[in-house]
């Protein structure tokens, strides 16, 4: 029971939930960068809602399956072909034994995950199997996928033909709004209209510990001897030369630079999808108003997804 | 007590010690996601749906009001093998206006402290050895810093557990293993601990 990586693109790797309470040790939080699109391709298979899968990253994969198995591509918009025959993303594939599938290049959005049912294989460390390639641990030996890599599937389960309802779909646009919060040293910013209202642009320095915005420099207050103190998922940096960057599921867990800026709890799954070239804009929510719009994201999507604690 | 976002509430400590005695009380509790102590904070993070931010500053403010607990197993001193021989220790001893030779004496000397683990699995900040051993980070960090190198920077030591890059500049490096996946304990280095360099010959 396992597929075999023909092409593993650009950078694939294997992503389930984030490792959690482990920042304290200096270890990121890793898993899916963007867990709703992993939870709904886990939907489609019945499986728990962040079992590992294959996360892919702007340029698809190309596999062959040497047992039947169900799988379901969700994410970035991209033309996913069997055999070479087209096939919809957000629905239940069965995939015969030495029937190929290719992920093509994204479209609108980065990172297609491609779950199987039952899920797959990975190395466990610390509480969770997604991969941190900087430390080399988790899922399939701690590193991104390469051609010929053989990957166990669990026993792969029966699962009905089923699609994700349109109204669960995530659009994958070239424009985003992200909500965001004042963080620690948001008072250092000489102007917050900068960053709350401007529309930045995601620059090519973007991976998953970060994504670098360009466009307007933020005059920001140098405060020396600042102390190193937490950082997060989703919190936006701000060095002296005023291009803030945006810290994605990666990210270190400490830093020195000014905390200008949280990305809401609700709308960190999007940073998955910022593409080199979108354009991106912060607009302010106070902490409150953050907590009644994450209710109510996860009333409407748990209608349709099970258990949404460690996805939005 | 200050907001870092809709999730996270920060409150200011005076010391490394400090932060580490608070963060390990509010992570016996286990009322938060996340616990992190910084060189003179704790952050928590929460679900916004499960605690209030009003209740998780509460908790926080109340922990670190209540009566200390008395310091748990007194932590042992650990040695750490190091060679001096990395690529900006003369550049450091001349802005501390030193011979080699003293800064490693006063390197070796002293027991440093483990005053936060953070930024990648197994970095360490160590405490700082004094005014007078204040340099600068390099003006630009480097890409790849070897796992085991060792840096020195605003008076303190920097152990570097994994390769990648790195901006202090570097004194040594060890070639014991401070952060090792296949061990039972993955992480050799513990918050608080007192730390003895030896100089490896």
């Amino acid at each position: 029971m396992t597929i075999r990586i023909l092409d593993p693109g650009l950078q694939t790797t294997i992503q389930s939930a984030p490792r959690a309470g482990w920042r304290h040790q200096g270890v990121p939080a890793s898993g899916a960068a963007d867990p709703l699109s992993l939870a709904l391709a886990n939907r489609l298979l019945g499986n728990p809602v962040l079992a590992p899968a294959l996360e892919l990253t702007l340029n698809g994969i190309r596999f062959v399956a040497a047992t039947q198995v169900a799988i379901a591509v969700t994410g970035a918009t991209a033309g996913c072909t069997l055999n070479g025959q087209a096939f919809d993303q957000h629905s239940v594939m069965h995939v015969n034994v030495d029937d190929e599938v290719v992920v093509g290049a994204a479209e609108h959005g980065v990172r297609n995950y491609v779950a199987f049912a039952g899920g797959l294989v990975a190395q466990s460390f610390l509480g969770s199997e997604s991969t941190y390639m900087p430390a080399v641990f988790g899922g399939h030996a701690g590193r991104a996928l390469e051609k010929d890599d053989v990957i166990a599937l669990r026993a792969p389960a029966l699962v009905p033909k089923m699609q994700t309802p349109s109204a669960y779909r995530l659009p994958m646009q070239p424009r985003w709004t992200l909500r965001a919060c004042n963080s620690a040293e948001t008072e250092l910013l000489k102007d917050p209209a900068e960053l709350f209202g401007t529309t930045f642009t995601v620059s090519n320095r973007s991976d998953r510990m970060g994504i670098r915005l360009d466009g307007a420099r933020l005059a920001i207050e140098a405060k020396g001897g600042m102390q190193s103190a937490a950082v997060f998922p989703g919190m936006v940096q701000c060095p002296s030369d005023g291009r803030p960057y945006l810290l994605g599921a990666d990210a270190q867990t400490t830093g020195g630079y000014p905390r200008i800026a949280k990305v809401a709890r609700l709308d960190l799954h999007i940073l998955g999808q910022l593409r080199c070239g979108d354009a991106v804009k912060l607009m302010f929510r106070d902490e409150q108003t953050a907590a009644d719009e994450l209710q109510k994201k996860r009333r409407y999507w748990g209608r349709w997804l099970e258990d949404l604690t460690s996805v939005i | 007590m200050r907001s870092l976002g809709d999730d996270i509430v920060e409150v200011p400590v005076d010391t490394a010690a400090d932060a580490q005695a608070l963060a390990q009380r509010l992570r016996q509790q286990s009322s938060f996601l996340q616990v992190i102590s910084g060189l003179s904070s704790v952050a928590v993070q929460y679900d916004p749906l499960e605690i209030s931010r009003a209740d998780a500053a509460t908790i926080v403010q109340n922990t670190l009001l209540s009566k200390r607990a008395p310091a748990s197993d007194v932590a042992t001193e650990m040695q750490i093998s190091i060679h001096y021989d990395g690529p900006e220790l003369a550049a450091v001893c001349e802005m501390l206006s030193l011979s080699s030779e003293a800064f490693i004496e006063a390197h070796t000397a002293v027991v440093h402290t483990v005053d936060m683990l953070g930024f990648t699995p197994g970095f360490a900040y160590l405490s700082s050895m004094g005014k007078s051993y204040e340099v600068e980070r390099l003006p630009s960090p480097r890409r790849l810093v070897d796992a085991g190198s060792i840096g020195f920077a605003g008076g303190r030591t920097g152990l570097y557990g994994l390769a990648g890059p790195g901006g202090w500049p570097l004194i040594g490096r060890t070639s014991g293993k401070l952060f090792d996946v296949e061990a039972k304990d993955p992480f050799l280095i513990q918050a608080g601990m007192p730390i003895r360099f030896v100089h490896a010959q």
